[in-house]
């Protein structure tokens, strides 16, 4: 016999008042550990994937979604800006590079983004297998798209147009190479297909020409002739890395007031992200909060009438040789092992809604998340359900000492 | 040994239990007599150091239990006094023999759970080792407080009215049960109680007072 086995068997005797005070504080340390987990899988990942990438120019619309769509692959383009104007942006003597994005299909799922050499380098992504992309319809795959599509080296296939997986328009008349397989990066990288812009533009000129003779007569064919040398000189989106720290006070102002383009800053988008979801993260904190503060009035209620209800067997082992110290430790561990209890649940429970979670983005993101741990977090949530059955059990802790022997055990 | 030198105890201004000088040696015996409020479960209690005496001492082997404090009384309950109580009071999350093993582990002695076994084999309620409190019918819960109070081999039994619900049959085997493990163990046992039919029983006998008003 020991003081553990002894508070074990206390709390077991009672096990719908035990599961319920587990269930309670495991609610509330649940929630708060699964938001912790969360936003920081979500920092890590939006972080991981910034790649020190300073501006993002494109299409007038939505900044978030120009951020979200170029840089995490997550939502739709805002439209295509001139090759030209981005053209002007990269000239510009604060601008240190830039890197163009063209988007526009995919591939079960995957994004096929035409751009240049540098753009793999940013996330400083390693070929596993093959070459990288030196001629037309030639692409390096991410990890990811090898695992799932099951694709090669040497291997075709054709692109879909747009970006969702069982669309029927698919580009039959083109078929990508896949010249090289990258090593997994952690980063969006991995779920992409990566070819040169020409490859984009040789595709959506052909699509776009079927679909402009099909609709419209001969005599306006000249006039197509000069939209279709303008859609060739159109890209997506491009990637600015600045020169200067001077750059992000100047360019964005200057590409949103004297351009048909706008300028996104990731940074400042992600925080207004952040702010957004802010609300909603501090409403459930709080609502957890109050969760645990119910479930240490629980836990003390539970132990206070425990007390009053086993105040024979208390006086019976003082009498048997136990110290006042005895009843207070048994008492105090009885109200440590359900918050401690509490505290396993929690973890296993988060953990195993993250993992669903992560299923579901990873089907339809892509986005899966890396680590199911953060040990700095799991600390400070064991801390707080220690305080807490230490503050729920120390009343009754106490009181329980002070049982009269003789009158208890005469009554 | 206990020995008892102008023992006092009050409860408030108005009653107050004056007790015999008495001297109670290894090995013997004693049967506490008295009617109802006499004091014999508060006699009982004052020599387990449950109580601190009003006025006079208590030895116990030689020792002044009220010159001890809180703790150093409990420790000394749990070594050398073994207590049947009235009513049989035990922890009901555990189960037989655990609730033998948390009265050694409080006495700080070390009893193996072979010697449990033993001694609820010559109880016999060995079969129900394993069965919690709930299980186990009164002559049965007589029998494990007898085991419990003589476990720790303590120098002194104490019990309070071990037979005041049982019928003759079963207050002879109580009793001869206690006298036994007593004798075996060689402690020393003091019995209160104000049932008559344990006067046959007892050579050595201390007939209590009323308290005085």
């Amino acid at each position: 016999m020991n003081i553990v086995k002894l508070s074990l068997r206390n709390i077991q005797a009672k096990p719908m008042n035990t599961a319920l005070n587990i269930l309670l504080v495991a609610t509330g340390l649940f929630i708060i550990s699964f938001l912790l987990l969360l936003q920081k899988q979500m920092s890590e990942q939006l972080e991981k994937n910034a790649a020190g990438i300073q501006l993002v120019v494109g299409a007038k619309g939505s900044p978030l979604q120009l951020v979200l769509s170029t840089i995490y692959h997550v939502d739709y383009p805002t439209g295509n800006i001139k090759l030209t104007e981005a053209e002007q942006i990269g000239k510009n003597p604060l601008v240190k590079k830039t890197i163009p994005m063209a988007l526009g299909d995919n591939y079960n799922g995957f994004r096929i983004v035409g751009t240049t050499a540098d753009y793999p380098l940013i996330y400083k992504a390693q070929l596993k297998t093959g070459k990288l992309w030196s001629s037309d319809m030639e692409v390096c795959i991410g990890s990811k798209v090898a695992d799932k599509s099951n694709l090669k080296i040497g291997d075709k296939f054709a692109g879909v147009h747009g970006f969702i997986p069982e669309s029927n328009d698919v580009h039959n008349e083109f078929q990508y190479h896949v010249t090289g397989i990258y090593a997994p990066s952690g980063t969006v990288l991995d779920q992409l297909i990566l070819t040169n812009i020409s490859s984009v533009w040789q595709i959506h000129h052909h699509h776009h020409h079927n679909e402009t003779t099909a609709e419209e007569d001969d005599e306006h064919a000249e006039e197509h002739h000069h939209d279709d040398e303008e859609h060739e000189k159109e890209i997506t989106s491009l990637l600015v890395f600045y020169k200067n720290p001077m750059a992000a006070l100047q360019l964005p102002r200057h590409i949103n007031q004297e351009t048909n383009m706008q300028a996104a800053s990731p940074a400042i988008e992600i925080n207004r992200l952040y702010s957004l979801m802010g609300i909603g993260i501090q409403s459930v904190h709080l609502i957890a909060y109050l969760i645990i503060l119910i479930s240490a009035f629980s836990i003390f209620i539970s132990l206070y009438s425990s007390m009053k209800e086993r105040k024979y067997e208390i006086a019976l082992i003082r009498v048997l040789g136990g110290r006042k110290r005895t009843i207070f430790s048994m008492m105090l561990l009885e109200g440590l092992l359900i918050s401690f209890g509490g505290f396993v649940v929690s973890t296993i429970l988060s953990r195993g809604l993250l993992y669903v979670i992560s299923i579901y983005t990873e089907n339809n993101f892509h986005y899966g998340f890396g680590s199911y741990f953060s040990l700095a977090d799991d600390i400070l949530l064991l801390c707080i359900s220690l305080i807490l059955g230490f503050t729920a059990s120390i009343i009754p802790s106490i009181k329980a000492t002070h049982t009269n022997l003789s009158t208890t055990l005469a009554e | 040994m206990i020995q008892i030198k102008n023992l006092q105890f009050a409860y408030n201004s108005q009653n107050s239990f004056v007790y015999p000088d008495s001297v109670f040696n290894d090995n013997e015996q004693w049967l506490i007599r008295g009617e109802s409020g006499c004091g014999k479960t508060t006699f009982l209690h004052l020599l387990a150091g449950m109580l601190t005496p009003t006025a006079g001492n208590i030895f116990i082997n030689k020792l002044d239990i009220n010159g001890l404090n809180a703790s150093e009384i409990d420790k000394y309950r749990g070594r050398e006094i073994g207590i049947v109580f009235q009513k049989h009071h035990f922890v009901k999350s555990l189960n037989v023999t655990e609730n033998l093993s948390l009265s050694a582990w409080l006495s700080g002695k070390q009893v193996d759970k072979h010697e449990i076994k033993q001694l609820l084999d010559r109880l016999n309620i060995a079969h129900k080792q394993h069965a919690k409190m709930n299980e186990l019918s009164q002559g049965e819960l007589q029998r494990l407080s007898i085991a419990r109070a003589v476990l720790n081999q303590p120098s002194v039994i104490l019990a309070d009215e071990p037979t005041s619900s049982l019928d003759d049959k079963h207050c002879m085997e109580v009793i001869e049960l206690l006298r036994s493990v007593a004798h075996s163990n060689q402690s020393l046992l003091i019995v209160v109680s104000h049932d008559q039919r344990l006067s046959s029983f007892f050579g050595k006998q201390v007939q209590l007072h009323q308290a005085k008003q």
